[in-house]
């Protein structure tokens, strides 16, 4: 009586939409930055329902790197941020027009 | 998974919940009678023969006492918070092996509520989620100096969580599994902390640390922010949060007992039955360590703290696997 | 979590997604992986995000509205991802009834044990798992660089304090 793979699928791919949905309705920047890590959070789970799908343990070792890279991205955007923060004094996405600055 | 399973699995918790609530709430008065005999002065004697039944007062007292809500504050993060912080202390004992196997109305029931084959982990895990009580205690009294002392004593929690997982790298490699079952078992000729005793300085210290201990109590001291991230609580919810620092105190005396102590084992034949009292004996000395350095060392300034934890205690921690991945290198 | 009027709710509501996909992971047999996305991502990296929160003392999105309604090009992409996600469920689910599957069974041992993936990452996946070393060690430069004032102060001076 497992879950079948299709319903993983189904899954992951709902995730994602709500995080594009996010990404695109949002206007706090942190909401947004968390929606694109609810993005990645889906793939991951596509992939490890596909790695036990096919009895492999690759899917799983892809989803270790992804996790670091995230962590890794997370860091960066987070200071990203608060400089931006700082400079604009607001993380309005709406705020963040101009090339320079 | 027959109804056997099921009820064993359910007895076992509730036992563990409870010796666990009642080793709390004692370990409260033990530490405040040590702590006073430290000091050359008494501690709670009055309450009952030698004070034994003071706990129950405590508990009388803080569940009588009306809790207080900030106007302003979140409500629902307010009353949540606490939990938060005190149910990963007590989840970490669903995996914590109190002794081997024991024969018990003709089962063979095992000394522990489950064994992971990512048990180590597991903890690690849970004390990573516990950090979310402190700083969410914190903010949502919206109050300055509780944010302040919940931000301090959250960003002094997940430094030295770092130099925690570091240190027992050592132990997993010489065991070769995250399992505690087999860490203990791995050490049934020699306890760990023989092979690793930076390893078993290192843990100790971050594990004081990770838990708001003094000497790195700073974020609650009481000269300082007024209370830190708990200013705003009272009654039951405190109680929460001070049963909490408890909890995760046994935990992490558990903890080291099983990783560099050898949990249970003893160099003597002993019965089954008995494994606990074993370790519960050596948990009572790493306790007793932990009370007495308490009583002894001033705190340290909060960015002394993260100096060390950063710096001392990070190159310390990956010093020590290096070494042992070298010794172990050779040696095999 | 799109929804919620103040980030620190959705920054808790992405904690709780993160804890149950944890636990499909350990449905999907990968325990390690599962306890990894609680230490790693639940537990680090979801703090960070929520101390920026608190740090910039975002309580509610300024300005009373939250979602800006999207105007011109981005109605028209909105409509259609919309569309894509309520046409993924539709056709999803109806192959999935129409099929009568009921998908493989469990396995017969656990997949993603520490020892399994320890073994690939440090046999086929070396050099990748290197790289990711230098890659966390550039963005830990990074963040610090990008942050770090010109007159020598911290972040808001509260935190970790002076260096000496």
């Amino acid at each position: 009586m497992a879950v079948p793979l299709e319903l993983y699928q189904v899954l992951a791919g709902v995730l994602f939409s709500i995080g594009v949905l996010g990404v695109l309705f949002r206007r706090n920047l942190l909401v947004i930055f968390m929606s694109v890590e609810l993005m990645l959070n889906a793939a991951n789970l596509s992939l490890i329902a596909f790695s036990r799908g096919l009895g492999s343990v690759d899917g799983q070792v892809i989803v270790f790197f992804v996790l670091a890279v995230a962590a890794a991205e997370v860091a960066v955007g987070l200071a990203i941020i608060i400089d931006l923060f700082r400079k604009e004094g607001t993380v309005d996405v709406n705020s963040v027009n101009l090339l320079r600055g | 998974m027959s109804v056997d399973f099921f009820i064993e699995a359910v007895v076992k918790c509730l036992v563990v919940f409870l010796v666990l609530l009642t080793a709390v709430a004692y370990l409260v008065f033990i530490e405040r009678r040590v702590l006073a005999h430290i000091q050359s002065r008494i501690g709670p004697n009055r309450v009952g023969p030698q004070g034994l039944f003071q706990p129950a007062a405590d508990a009388l007292k803080l569940m009588t006492k009306e809790t207080v809500i900030p106007e302003a504050a979140d409500r629902i993060l307010f009353l949540v918070a606490p939990v938060v912080s005190l149910v990963p202390a007590l989840l970490t004992f669903a995996v914590i092996p109190v002794g081997a196997t024991v024969d018990l109305f003709g089962r063979e029931v095992a000394l522990r509520i489950t064994d992971i084959n990512v048990a180590l982990l597991f903890l690690l895990a849970l004390s990573s989620i516990g950090v979310y009580g402190i700083f969410l205690g914190g903010w949502s009294s919206n109050n300055k100096y509780a944010l302040l002392g919940g931000i301090r004593s959250s960003a002094q929690m997940i430094s030295y969580e770092l130099s925690m997982g570091m240190s027992v790298i050592g132990v997993i490699m010489l065991a070769g599994s995250f399992s505690l079952v087999d860490i203990v078992n791995a050490q049934s000729t020699v306890p760990f902390i023989v092979y690793q005793p930076l390893g078993f300085v290192l843990f100790s210290i971050a594990a004081m640390a990770e838990i708001n201990r003094t000497p790195f109590d700073l974020p609650e001291a009481e000269p300082e922010l007024v209370a830190g991230y708990h200013t705003e609580y009272s009654g039951m919810r405190f109680a929460m949060y001070f049963l909490g620092e408890y909890a995760n105190l046994i935990t992490v005396c558990a903890i080291g007992t099983v990783l560099f102590l050898g949990g249970w084992l003893v160099p003597w034949p002993s019965p089954a039955w008995m494994a606990p009292l074993w370790m519960v004996g050596k948990m009572g000395i790493l306790i007793f360590l932990a009370i007495w350095t308490r009583g002894t060392l001033p705190r340290f300034r909060f960015d002394q703290l993260m100096t060390f934890g950063w710096k001392v205690m990070l190159p310390a921690a990956l010093v020590n696997i290096f070494l042992t991945a070298v010794v172990m290198a050779f040696l095999n | 979590m799109v929804t919620a009027r103040s980030p620190i709710y959705s920054a808790l509501s992405l904690v709780g997604v993160l804890a149950v996909t944890a636990v499909f992971y350990l449905m999907l047999s990968a325990p390690f992986l599962a306890v990894l996305q609680v230490l790693v991502y639940a537990g680090a990296i979801m703090v960070l995000f929520i101390f920026v929160i608190m740090l910039l003392s975002l309580r509610t999105e300024e300005g009373g509205e939250v979602m800006g309604l999207p105007t011109g090009a981005r109605r028209v992409v909105a409509v259609v991802f919309s569309l894509l996600l309520l046409g993924q469920l539709a056709y999803l689910g109806a192959t999935l009834v129409l099929s009568g599957r009921s998908g493989g069974g469990p396995p017969g041992e656990i997949l993603g044990t520490p020892v399994a993936l320890g073994t690939q990452l440090f046999q086929r996946y070396l050099v990748p798992f290197q790289m990711t070393g230098i890659l966390l060690l550039v963005a830990i430069v990074g963040a610090v660089a990008i942050t770090r004032r010109h007159g020598r102060r911290g972040l808001e001076g509260t935190m970790a304090g002076e260096e000496d």
